[in-house]
């Protein structure tokens, strides 16, 4: 079956095969070459018609105005929004972390009154220094002493190259040799290490306990008078000394001698093992029960 | 003339009265207005050959800015939203191209 030329064209449309092969050739829409063609045949419409259809058009150029004003308002209203949650998680985490640090700043000053109280109920001088000498060891008592101070910097990459960045391993080190060579104390920014604190890395932060200690890392020590000579001297210092300088590195390491340091008191750690004997004591009879 | 006057007049309007989009049809606006914009520039390429019609004009508005809207909406109801967000902006885009190529040939003959 062939079409023939003049019906082909009185028919009501013809729609090509290969709409993307349109699309690129010839982008306009064929429906204005088409109505075009359509209003040549008929002639002009009446003046009213022709008012009417203008009018609509012009309706219609102002909608899209409309849309596209409210299009660029909504895009320029979502991203203040975007800031004030920022800005109000920024404020939340600030007052918690004020909240948590004072906090902590009584749990210190009512581990003194507990230790002041227990001394005194203690009495004994002798078994007072003993208790005093283990709340030492274990970070449970605020200590001063001579002692060192080593200062930890990321490389001057750390936020793209990931090789400049401390990671938990690299305090743990530092901290294990400072035991090694005899530390009594250590704190690191001013977070005080007990035998129970890690330090263990949380996505790309280092925590030491459950705090959160962003560099530069100051590790402080207190220890025997040896300690800073055996620490310099020691693998690990000459180890960061070295990648202080290797490119892929560039950590900071410094050791200083300190005289006067004060390392605060660990938080108590939840007992696992051991419990505290019960509040009131085992029971005493009292000296008229049971005689009425 | 009086139609670019409508078009700003339409801005205006629209950054004076900051009428709030439902919810429900944010999704559909960034379509819609590249719709909206193959439409005005259709528009205009027609204008420049000679051949503008009004009627067609406002026919392939609304039919564009409908059309976009369902696909996206039947896209997200199956689950290819993106992809064919992405199919309909393909299409308008080169449509859009294509006519601002022909309304630079109009005004620079070039």
């Amino acid at each position: 079956m062939s079409l023939d030329p003049d019906q082909q064209q009185a028919g009501p449309r013809t729609f090509q095969a290969d709409f993307l092969t349109a699309l690129f050739q010839d982008p306009l829409d064929p429906a204005y070459a088409q109505a075009a063609e359509a209003a040549k045949r008929r002639g002009k419409l009446p003046f009213w018609n022709r008012s009417a259809r203008r009018l609509i058009s012009w309706i219609v150029l102002a909608a899209i105005g409309v849309l596209l004003a409210v299009a660029y308002q909504q895009v320029v209203r979502s991203t203040p929004e975007r800031e004030k949650v920022r800005a109000g998680l920024i404020t939340r985490i600030t007052a918690q972390k004020q909240s948590q640090a004072t906090l902590a700043a009584e749990a210190e000053r009512l581990q003194a009154d507990v230790s002041r109280l227990r001394e005194q109920v203690l009495g004994d001088p002798a078994r007072t220094a003993q208790l005093r000498q283990l709340e030492a060891a274990t970070g449970m008592r605020r200590v001063t002493g001579d002692g060192l101070v080593v200062r930890m910097t990321d490389g001057p990459d750390a936020a793209t190259n990931k090789g400049h960045r401390l990671i938990d391993f690299d305090l743990q080190l530092v901290v294990n040799a400072l035991w090694y060579f005899g530390a009594e104390a250590i704190s690191i920014n001013g977070q005080r290490l007990t035998a129970q604190t890690p330090i263990r890395l949380g996505g790309q932060t280092i925590y030491v306990g459950d705090t959160l200690v962003v560099g530069p890392y100051e590790v402080s020590a207190i220890g025997p008078p040896s300690l800073y000579d055996d620490f310099s001297k020691s693998d690990t210092a000459r180890l960061y000394r070295a990648w202080q300088e290797r490119p892929e590195h560039q950590f900071g390491f410094k050791v200083t001698k300190e005289d006067d340091l004060t390392l605060p008191a660990a938080v108590l750690p939840d007992l696992l093992y051991a419990k505290a004997p019960s509040a009131s004591g085992t029971p005493t009879p009292s000296p008229s029960g049971g005689h009425k | 003339m009086i139609a670019v006057l409508a078009l700003i007049g339409g801005i205006v309007a629209g950054v004076i009265l900051e009428p709030t989009v439902p919810l429900a049809l944010q999704p559909y606006l960034p379509i819609a207005v590249v719709a909206a914009l193959d439409a005005v520039f259709g528009g205009v390429r027609a204008k420049l050959d000679g051949i503008f019609d009004d009627k067609q004009f406002v026919i392939s508005f609304i039919s564009n800015v409908l059309v976009a809207g369902v696909i996206v909406y039947l896209g997200d109801q199956l689950g290819v939203g993106t992809q064919l967000s992405t199919g309909v902006v393909v299409v308008l885009g080169v449509r859009i191209f294509g006519n601002v190529a022909a309304i630079r040939r109009h005004l620079f003959r070039a």
